[in-house]
């Protein structure tokens, strides 16, 4: 299926956000979010990733251009676009005085669930996201991987069929990181869209049908993994050590090429006995096309 | 005519019973944390009040005129405390450690989130009062409470208060700053009311600042309505004017979109 047969759930035109203080933090992004897809946004610190999504859920108004959530514009109908949407914000915290249960049926009313289906949700969503133990628990005796499965399932309340998930898995060790994956990738089963900031480029690279790079405030890159490979002009990576004199022999050699074949050919050509190829990492992409800003 | 638009937001496909409900919500979660600050809530509810009570009477004497003033101070420092600075600093904090974006997120419109914060204040506030009224009763004050017109004066006033607390909440510029704020605000507004001494007594320029205040026609209402004297109407009417125009301001300060 290509782009223009797939169903929009996002489209963004020319968006511009500039802050009192004169900062340009989002130049003229246009970006379509496809329904059913899960699309990060990776960038550097002061990108613009988090300008761009306050504004995705309406906390932040655009200086100028357009955003529609579901063809429903935020700025003149946010409460239903809220509706529409699960979020999880970068800096949210829960009440700590709260149990997981008392959050979900709460806010699973907040989301315009009857008293019976706020219930039946949260049954639904305890077991889903392994918090059967917390349930009656508080939030403040909870771990931060517990805490953030709570804002998930915060975020899958009234089957929103949009997930905003701005880094959510920041702060998180390895396991509890995975956990999250594991449940994201439950959610795009479901066939929800899910469009995620990250500073994890595993993760982007784990999760994501297509990944979005912004540098600047401005979108540098959008598209598959492939395509983001196929967008830089080395992918394939050769590394040797150096003839002749022990430390020529000690210094390692980094060698860049387009494809196997080139590797191959500068095998042959230098006579390398012991070497190591492998196949850029996103990272090493990312950094390349970022010009190595971080 | 003050008015404010219940749906600051646009809350098209949003009905009368989805507001309702929002609003009862946002009050139960401030509610359940009673389970963790009981302990907090009987010392600015009561103890405080109490001991303020207590030290004015021993100090100043027991004459009944005064008594009853000393006791309504004890009301308003009990109002006061459980709004402007408990609710107030509760707020802040909702604000600055991120809770606040849980509300910003959902579909709930700011006047919901505020009225909501109001009914919790006035449910508190109320059932304090009524503590208070009957502590008044254990310590043999002269009081012959006029139910319905004191009601009137301790809703109007809890309404002022919380919306002031709610102001607060969202122009403090830090966590401390509003603290700080918060506590200075509640303590100078009664100080320069005369709750505790009567308005005659104050200088002039003084007198007209205090006419300004909430405090002033709470601790005149309160005052009156405990012993059946005429005149609360006034009172209410000027409480009425000053809680529609602390409300308005409270919904209006409350802004879940930036620039």
């Amino acid at each position: 299926m290509n782009d223009r047969q797939k169903k929009t759930a996002i489209s963004i035109r020319g968006l511009i956000k500039r802050y009192p203080d004169g900062t340009v933090a989002n130049r003229g992004i246009d970006l379509d979010v496809f329904e059913g897809e899960v699309l990060s946004i990776l960038g550097p610190n002061g990108a613009g990733k988090t300008t761009l999504v306050r504004q995705i859920t309406t906390e932040l108004n655009p200086t100028s251009g357009s955003i529609k959530i579901k063809d429903v514009d935020p700025f003149l109908e946010p409460l239903k676009v809220k509706q529409l949407m699960g979020v999880i914000p970068q800096e949210g915290a829960l009440f700590s005085h709260l149990t997981v249960q008392e959050h979900l049926y709460f806010f699973g009313r907040l989301k315009g669930l009857a008293k019976g289906s706020a219930g039946a949700q949260v049954e639904r969503l305890i077991p889903l996201l392994s918090l059967e133990e917390y349930r009656r628990k508080k939030i403040k005796n909870l771990s931060g991987g517990t805490q953030k499965r709570v804002f998930i399932a915060l975020a899958l309340l009234g089957d929103s069929p949009i997930l905003v998930l701005d880094e959510p898995t920041a702060g998180l060790d390895p396991a509890a990181r995975r956990d999250v994956w594991d449940i994201i990738n439950t959610v795009k089963k479901w066939g929800r869209t899910v469009i995620l900031t990250t500073h994890y480029l595993e993760e982007a690279e784990f999760l994501s049908d297509r990944i979005g790079i912004l540098q600047g405030g401005e979108l540098k890159r959008l598209g598959t993994l492939e395509e983001l490979y196929r967008s830089v002009p080395k992918t394939y990576r050769l590394v040797y050590s150096g003839a002749g004199s022990e430390s020529a022999r000690n210094e390692k050699i980094v060698c860049d090429a387009a494809d196997f074949a080139a590797v191959r050919k500068i095998i042959e050509e230098r006579h390398l006995a012991e070497y190591s190829v492998r196949r850029l990492s996103l990272e090493d992409v990312y950094l390349e096309l970022i010009g190595g800003e971080r | 005519m003050f008015t404010w638009n219940l749906s600051e937001e646009s809350d098209k496909g949003m009905g009368l019973k989805k507001t309702l409900s929002d609003i009862t919500i946002i009050a139960r979660i401030y509610y359940l944390q009673f389970r963790d600050q009981l302990g907090k809530y009987l010392f600015c509810g009561f103890l405080i009040p109490l001991a303020s009570f207590l030290l004015a009477s021993a100090t100043a004497g027991s004459e009944r005129p005064q008594l009853l003033r000393f006791f309504t101070g004890a009301v308003l420092l009990s109002f006061s405390m459980l709004t402007i600075m408990w609710l107030g600093s509760i707020l802040i904090e909702d604000r600055f450690y991120g809770r606040l974006k849980l509300f910003i997120t959902a579909p709930l419109s700011p006047a919901s989130y505020v009225l909501g914060v109001l009914l919790y204040a006035n449910v508190l506030g109320l059932v304090t009062s009524l503590g208070l009224f009957l502590g008044a009763q254990i310590l043999s004050l002269p009081v012959r409470p006029q139910i319905v017109e004191l009601f009137l004066v301790v809703f109007l006033t809890l309404t002022t208060f919380a919306s002031i607390g709610v102001v607060l909440s969202q122009y403090a510029g830090s966590l401390q700053a509003g603290g700080v704020l918060g506590d200075s605000l509640s303590i100078i507004m009664i100080f320069l009311s005369p709750v505790y001494y009567s308005m005659e007594i104050l200088p002039p320029g003084m007198q007209v600042l205090a006419a300004f205040l909430p405090p002033t026609y709470t601790a005149d209402g309160i005052s009156k309505g405990l012993t059946a004297t005429s005149g609360v109407g006034k009172d209410i009417l000027v409480l009425l004017v000053m809680s529609v125009i602390t409300l308005t301001l409270a919904v209006r300060s409350v802004r879940w979109r930036e620039g």
